[in-house]
């Protein structure tokens, strides 16, 4: 009977609440170390000055746009799955939606601290921001950095209300399914009184939709106006029109990734192996083959656009970048990583190998990040002048920022899923009832 | 000689001279109590005087604001440096405000440390000392005119006659082939120059009037010009401009000499290691010249070469009579005998002033014994150098720039000095000091003087010659034929123990011409041909304590903060070293373990090391930076054991690629052609903006600033890029911050190989240049091109770059966020980042120019066409009521530039210099026009 | 008037009672439930949501406050970059895009929640825990003289507990 069947989804996910495992303890130390060090290099650069880094003149940016860039690509999934899939009615999205929308702001919010990081007077960050003030200066709408601005902090905003309008009901599920005490209270509060009415349930599914129907175009030019930071330069291996579908797909290539990398391990901790199943990593494994070919084509295409203008510089620098560059390494190791490891999931199993479904992740994603580096900074070692052909290292206090961010990521996912459930509860009832109907 | 406004002002502003000036001992700026009529708080007064960085005695004028020295630019008054100065004399208030200067007079205690002792009681000691009559010496540096005879005067006082003029770079064998002096060689007359090791761009005898001379015989007249060959082992700076460059073992060069004249220089091509091509291009130059000159090197056999060259093809081209005050530099005969009676014990008491030989002195060690044996020796220096270091008194002199005195570097220029500011520390003019120490010692120099104090014994010289003082002061000097009595006299080496001066020339003459490979003294230790050659900035080693010019890359290695080792990559095969191994050194009982540099421009078989580092005092700066090679000098160019190993060190140089690539970045007219402009000048200005612009482009109320740059002047020197740290005070980053590529020079001199092969996707570091020959460099100043559709202002999130409306890219520092996207996007790489906060040890800041403010950290900053200086003309301009002149404004790079490679000027107005060689030059080209950012600095095809 | 609420732990029994009443009253009824579901939205008295309209009105003048921004701000701090106008349209249309998403995004939001009118308030008093976990339930407003028919035909269509409220 129905009620059996809802009865198990509450108890299963919500269980996942319950008190932490001594392991989730150790793995939340282990991020509280990495933030503590990357902190204490950051607090260095701070006083000292970016020359702490191992940034030059021919190189402006590395590692910490590198991330920024990565992360920013992460957060993509998470819309994408929750959004987009949902326009799409492809019903598998309903169970994972919830852990990948976390993912997406969390990622928002790793990604968002680099732009800081990265700035020489970080002290006068605020001097990007629109904001009406006694010198009447404003910043320059025409330059890229402003477009980030803007498109980042709607991004952060929108996708944080539609992940919390999802939330609403389950957070009431969990209001009412917890003895008396701090949590009871909090849930109340962030239930906003949610009582589960059908007229309230009607202008829910409204906004949801509309919230849905908002955030897919967006997610699409978020990531487009990250591309266009390089676009719209005119350094050699940035100014590409191709940039702007090449970074989305690179993005919820790298997203997609992501989500299988934190639910494998997730499913087994918090034992929701049989809300969590082998089906759903099979789909998004799916996903995946098709947005590693997008990568595949515009690579391909890049290569021989630069051949195909016959300008020197281009020639030149694609020739580098494939084989003289110091990154010449990592560049083939990103072809490989991001277009030929996810044709493998074209084999059944190798799709439904739990392990090389987490080892694949893992080179897709740090095939990612390393596309990013090569891009940004294997550019600008090999710009017009000769006489300033430079090339660049990370250095220690960038090492730690990254650590830092991978820490800060997984902190926080890992208290979002002890205090909120981890998996759609309503949406999975609504799942669990349709399956009724086709029954009967 | 043009005349601009400029120059007229300062022209005024010399009239403050011999106004005596407050001393700034104070640390902070307060408003004047009573205000001297000559000084205006926020006005610049200039003070002519002489430069003392080097013996060429370039004429200078002083910049100072509220009575501290700024700025040092060349005097335009001046017969032959004519208003230009190299970096050493741009450089010369670093000398000045060096940290480390010694600040008063000095003694040596019974534990052996120098301790501070007050003027009077060491004076009063000193004096008795001298009562006593000891046989008393002076060593000082090349002094002429008034200092010299009061030293001569003071020391027949003292009843001696001992006074050694040392100069480690003493042009010996010129000299001996020039009948004891060293003739002008009138370069710009003739058609054909051939130079034999000879760095006279550099360093050799007076850089800045040979270079501007060497513009002059470059010139192009109907089609045609002077050819100009050098013969040597080393690409030098000089090299690199020359059209065919002969590399050669040092040991032939002689040879070379006699095989031009014979006409047997093709034939014999292989014999000599060059190629038969241009060998054959040299030939031909040399046959159709009809008034050829050679110039001579450093060493001996450069010097019999030109000997004999100049002597065959007499074209009257050698001034004997012009000679240069380095003439009278004391032969090594004397200061060998001199040694020996310093050993003997013979001297009582040594005075030296400015003379280094414990540290430039080939087998320095046995000086340093000899000099221990001095029961007295007083130094006069303003700097702790190692001589100064062994001294029992310091009594500290002012720097030239807080000194009166007068330098004649020719007989018919007599420099007149005076102080551009009041003495910084507690030191007084050299000449005070010997006057009161005479006095002490109880001679009556009211009577054997004529004068107590030294401004009274200069003016007495000058007024007995019946000159008229201020005038020559405002002038700086007197430079139409100097009267009798000023002109230094020569100075007959004292010969007590009668020995007959030995003939370094017969130790110098190389044994073998065969490949110095072939006699290895053991496995492994190979002996190669040392060629050392002065810095160009450094010279004998005397600037190495000022950070600007150890800062400065050398013009063709790029190398700075420190010391390398050039050799030729099949010498390195045969050593199995690359770039940054190290390499020990011996000879003569001295070794030094140096980093390699493996490129093409150096001859196999030569080992290529410069001069001027390696000092164990001397200041920061100096102190433990590269080796000192002087104590290997056996010889001019000695045969020395190699050895490889000890470790790899990094050669701290400026990297980046030297190959264009085909990238046509210096682009070349060739001679006898006639030109055409292949492109349309992009014109940064409305009418640059067509088809292929989206928008219509700015307008522009008044000026619109451009510059134009003549790549066939430029010769590398990079005078402009000392001028730039002085005038917009950046900050020096020392040899770490050069590894991380964080230089701050606002404008740089690019160098790109001319044949190169286009293998363009390797940066040098990894190549280390290699190549069986080095082909012809192409020197090309890169500084913002203030473009018209800048790329760097769109990205900057702030509006911190943005376009001025006289055209100018401004970046506003205070505004600046720090995003780095404007360098990112900037195809020249112009920008410059603040990645510390840049200290200036005290009182180094004491030179930073008012009128630029100081970056803090974090900010990009960048070329700015000197915008103050822009501002300073409007603003007078406007004060006067009329519009600025052409010319009038004059920016740090374009003012020093030797050979006039700069010209700068407003786009608006038409008859601007500026408006009509865009107009009307052929060779005028954009570099990275394609990219269609309408720079505003527009080049001038370099003419080969 | 009074509240009788009909608690359902059967799905098809629940969306049975909706029915009835849907014939029988047609208005004057509502349902509680843990999911939201079309077939159920349609047995509702009540269909109509002003959410679209206002999300609409949002992106609407998100639009315009954005590009007036950039425009304005550029007549106030007029500075030439790159060669172009201070007030150059065409990169304005991206902030314009990002404006349009976000003011449309958050009039939805605030929109749905009023007119839900979910907020920051206590549970209604006879708020049934139920619904929110595996329950549904039917709550019929009508005058105490129908209280026994109303009730009736809860358990009729198979409500397992019915109670006034």
């Amino acid at each position: 009977m129905a009620n059996v069947e809802l009865k198990r989804i509450d108890e299963e996910v919500l269980q996942s609440l319950g008190r932490p495992s001594p392991r989730y303890a150790a793995v939340m130390a282990l991020c509280a170390l990495l933030m503590a060090a990357g902190l204490t290099a950051y607090m260095f650069q701070y006083y000292l000055g970016m020359g702490v880094t191992g940034l030059s003149v021919p190189v402006g940016w590395a590692t910490y746009i590198t991330n920024f860039v990565w992360w920013i690509g992460i957060a993509h999934a998470g819309t994408l799955i929750s959004a987009i899939l949902f326009l799409f009615r492809a019903k598998w999205r309903n169970r994972i939606n919830r852990a990948a929308e976390a993912m997406t702001i969390f990622a928002i919010m790793t990604a968002g601290l680099f732009p800081l990081v990265h700035l020489g007077r970080v002290w006068v960050f605020f001097w990007i921001l629109p904001y009406p003030n006694w010198r009447h200066t404003w910043p320059n709408f025409k330059s890229p950095l402003v477009w980030d601005v803007i498109a980042v902090t709607t991004y952060l905003t929108v996708s944080t209300l539609f992940f919390y309008l999802g939330l609403l009901p389950d957070i009431a599920a969990a209001r009412d399914r917890t003895e008396p005490g701090v949590r009871k209270r909090l849930y109340t509060f962030a239930a906003l009184g949610w009582t589960g009415k059908y007229d309230e349930w009607r202008h829910y599914a409204r906004t949801y939709l509309a919230l849905a129907a908002l955030v897919t175009p967006l997610v699409i030019s978020v990531h487009s106006v990250v591309s266009w930071d390089f676009a719209m330069a005119l350094v050699k291996g940035w100014h590409t029109t191709i940039f702007a579908p090449y970074f989305v797909a690179g993005a919820i290539h790298s997203g997609l990734a992501t989500v299988i990398i934190l639910l494998i391990p997730l499913r087994k901790a918090l034992r929701l192996e049989r809300v969590f199943t082998l089906y759903y990593f099979e789909q998004m494994a799916l996903l995946m083959i098709l947005t590693g070919s997008i990568i595949a084509y515009s690579y391909g295409v890049e290569a021989f656009m630069s051949w195909y203008s016959a300008d020197v510089f281009e020639r030149q620098f694609s020739a580098f970048r494939a084989f003289h560059s110091p990154y010449t390494p990592w560049f083939w190791f990103m072809v490989v990583g991001n277009c030929v490891v996810p044709l493998t999931f074209f084999w059944k199993n190798a799709r439904t190998n739990w392990a090389w479904l987490l080892i694949a992740s893992i080179i897709v994603d740090a095939a990612m990040w390393f596309e990013r580096l090569v891009i940004i900074a294997g550019s600008l070692i090999h710009d017009y002048l000769p006489s300033e052909w430079g090339w660049y290292v990370p250095r220690l206090p960038e090492v730690l920022m990254t650590c830092f961010a991978l820490g800060f990521f997984t902190f926080a996912f890992l208290t979002f899923v002890k205090l909120f459930p981890s998996a759609a509860l309503s949406e999975m009832k609504h799942d669990a009832l349709e399956r009724e109907e086709e029954r009967i | 000689m043009a005349f601009t406004r400029r120059e007229f002002l300062r022209g005024i502003g010399l009239a403050a001279g011999g106004v005596a000036i407050p001393s700034v001992a104070y640390d902070r700026l307060i408003p004047y109590l009573n205000q001297p009529e000559d000084i205006v708080p926020g006005v610049s007064t200039w003070f002519a005087t002489s430069c003392r960085e080097c013996p060429a005695g370039c004429g200078m004028v002083v910049r100072n604001r509220e009575s501290r020295v700024v700025k040092c630019e060349g005097n335009p008054l001046h017969p032959f440096s004519r208003g230009k100065l190299c970096p050493r004399g741009q450089a010369a208030p670093q000398g000045l405000y060096d940290p480390d200067r010694i600040r008063q007079p000095l003694r040596r205690s019974e534990l052996g440390k120098l301790e501070p002792v007050s003027w009077d009681s060491a004076l009063s000691e000193l004096g008795d000392m001298l009562a006593r009559k000891p046989r008393v010496a002076v060593m000082t540096d090349l002094q002429t005119g008034t200092l010299d005879a009061l030293m001569r005067a003071w020391l027949a006082a003292l009843g001696s006659d001992r006074l050694i003029t040392y100069e480690p770079i003493s042009y010996e064998h010129v000299k001996d082939t020039n009948g004891g002096l060293i003739p002008t060689y009138e370069i710009a007359k003739s058609d054909f120059l051939i130079s034999f090791a000879c760095d006279f761009l550099e360093t050799w005898v007076s850089p800045i009037e040979y270079a501007i001379e060497f513009a002059k015989m470059r010139e192009i007249r109907d089609g045609k010009r002077a050819g100009f060959v050098y013969v040597g082992p080393r690409v030098s700076m000089t090299a690199a401009n020359a059209d065919v460059r002969l590399m050669v073992s040092p040991d032939v060069i002689e040879q070379i000499a006699t095989a031009f004249l014979e006409g047997t220089l093709e034939r014999d091509a292989r014999k000599y290691g060059i190629d038969p091509d241009s060998a054959k291009a040299a030939t031909d130059g040399f046959a159709a010249a009809k008034r050829p000159l050679a110039l001579p090197g450093l060493a001996a056999n450069t010097c019999c070469g030109t000997a004999i060259f100049n002597a065959r093809r007499d074209t009257g081209l050698v001034n004997r009579s012009r000679r240069h005050a380095l003439s009278y530099v004391s032969s090594a005969a004397d200061v060998d005998s001199f040694t020996r009676d310093t050993e003997s014990g013979v001297i009582g008491a040594l005075v030296i002033h400015n003379a280094n030989p414990v540290y430039a002195m080939p087998q320095s060690e046995r000086f340093t014994e000899a000099l221990k044996r001095v029961p007295v020796v007083i130094s006069l220096s303003s700097h702790l150098d190692e001589t100064t270091a062994m001294a029992g008194w310091v009594l500290p002199s002012n720097t030239p720039l807080e000194s009166w005195g007068d330098y004649a570097p020719y007989p018919d220029v007599v420099n007149l000095m005076q102080p551009a500011m009041g003495t910084l520390f507690d030191t007084r003019q050299a000449g005070d000091t010997l006057l009161a120490l005479a006095r002490a010692a109880g001679v009556n120099t009211k009577q054997s003087f004529k004068a107590d104090t030294f401004v009274e014994y200069l003016r007495t010289r000058w007024s007995l010659a019946g000159e008229p003082w201020q005038e020559l002061l405002q002038r700086g000097g007197k430079f139409a034929g100097a009267p009798a009595g000023l002109t230094a006299t020569p100075i007959t080496g004292y010969n007590t123990l009668g020995d007959p001066p030995v003939d370094r020339r017969a130790a110098s003459l190389p044994g073998s011409t065969a490949d110095p490979h072939f006699h290895t003294a053991a496995p492994s230790i190979y002996s190669l041909r040392l060629w050392a050659f002065p810095d160009s900035y450094l010279y004998d080693g005397r600037g190495a304590n000022k950070w600007w010019l150890q800062e400065t890359p050398e013009p063709v290695v790029k190398g700075v903060w420190g010391s390398w080792a050039e050799i030729h990559p099949s010498t390195a095969a045969k050593l199995g070293v690359s770039t940054n191994d190290c390499v020990k050194i011996e000879n003569g009982g001295a070794s030094v373990s140096v980093p390699v540099y493996v490129w093409n421009g150096v001859k196999p078989g030569t080992i290529a090391i410069p001069m001027g580092e390696g000092h164990t005092d001397y200041g920061q700066f100096a102190r433990g930076v590269g080796v000192n090679i002087w104590p290997l000098l056996t010889e001019d160019v000695p045969l020395v054991n190699v050895t490889p190993g000890g470790g790899t060190q990094w050669v701290a140089r400026i990297r980046g690629s030297t190959d264009q690539s085909h990238r046509a970045i210096v682009q070349t007219a060739s001679l006898g052609e006639n030109w055409s402009r292949e492109k349309p000048i992009i014109m940064p200005l409305p009418s640059g903006y067509g088809k292929r612009d989206f928008y219509p482009g700015n307008k522009y109320k008044k000026h619109r600033w451009a510059m134009v740059v003549d790549l066939d002047r430029c010769i590398g020197c990079h005078a402009c890029v000392t001028a730039c740290y002085a005038e917009n005070n950046l900050g020096m980053v020392g040899a770490e911050g050069v590894f991380r590529r964080r230089e701050m020079s606002w404008i740089r001199i690019d160098r790109y190989v001319f044949d190169s092969a286009g293998h363009g996707y390797d940066i040098p570091e990894r190549r280390g240049d290699a190549g069986s020959s080095l082909g012809r460099l192409l020197f090309q100043p890169m500084l913002c091109q203030q473009c018209d559709a800048a790329p760097c202002e769109p990205v900057c999130p702030v509006f911190a770059a943005s376009h001025s409306e006289e055209g100018l890219n401004m970046q506003v520092y205070n505004r600046c966020v720090g995003t780095r996207y404007c360098s990112n996007n900037c195809p020249y790489k112009v920008r410059r980042f603040n990645w510390w906060d840049y200290k200036w040890p005290e009182p180094l800041n004491w030179q930073l120019n008012p009128d630029v403010t100081v970056r803090c950290r974090g900010v990009m900053e960048k070329c700015t066409f000197c915008v103050q200086r822009i501002r300073q003309a409007e603003i007078t301009a406007l004060r006067e009521q009329r519009e600025v002149m052409d010319g009038e404004i004059t920016p740090a790079c374009v003012q020093t530039c030797p050979t006039g490679v700069f010209t700068f000027g407003d786009l608006m107005d038409k008859n601007s210099r500026v408006s009509s060689i865009i107009e009307t030059d052929p060779r005028a080209y954009q570099v990275l026009a394609e990219l269609n950012t309408k720079p505003a600095v527009i080049y001038l095809k370099k003419v080969i | 008037m009074t509240r009788i609420r009909g608690v359902f732990d059967d799905w098809d029994a629940f969306k049975d009672a909706l029915r009835t009443l849907k014939q029988a009253r047609g208005s004057g009824y509502t349902a509680y439930g843990p999911v939201n579901l079309n077939e159920v939205q349609d047995l509702m008295p009540e269909k109509s949501s002003y959410v679209r309209g206002w999300s609409t009105l949002g992106a609407a003048s998100g639009l315009a406050t954005f590009f007036l921004m950039c425009v304005l701000t550029s007549m106030i701090f007029d500075l030439v970059v790159g060669g172009k106008p201070p007030v150059s349209r065409v990169p304005y249309v991206i902030p314009t895009y990002e404006g349009t998403i976000l003011f449309g995004a958050i009039f939805a939001f605030v929109a749905g929640l009023i007119y839900a009118w979910v907020g920051l308030r206590p549970l209604p008093a006879g708020y049934d825990a139920r619904f929110s976990g595996d329950a549904f339930g039917v709550e019929i407003t009508c005058d105490p003289a129908e209280r026994e028919a109303m009730s009736g035909l809860l358990r009729d269509s198979g409500a397992v507990e019915v109670y006034e409220l």
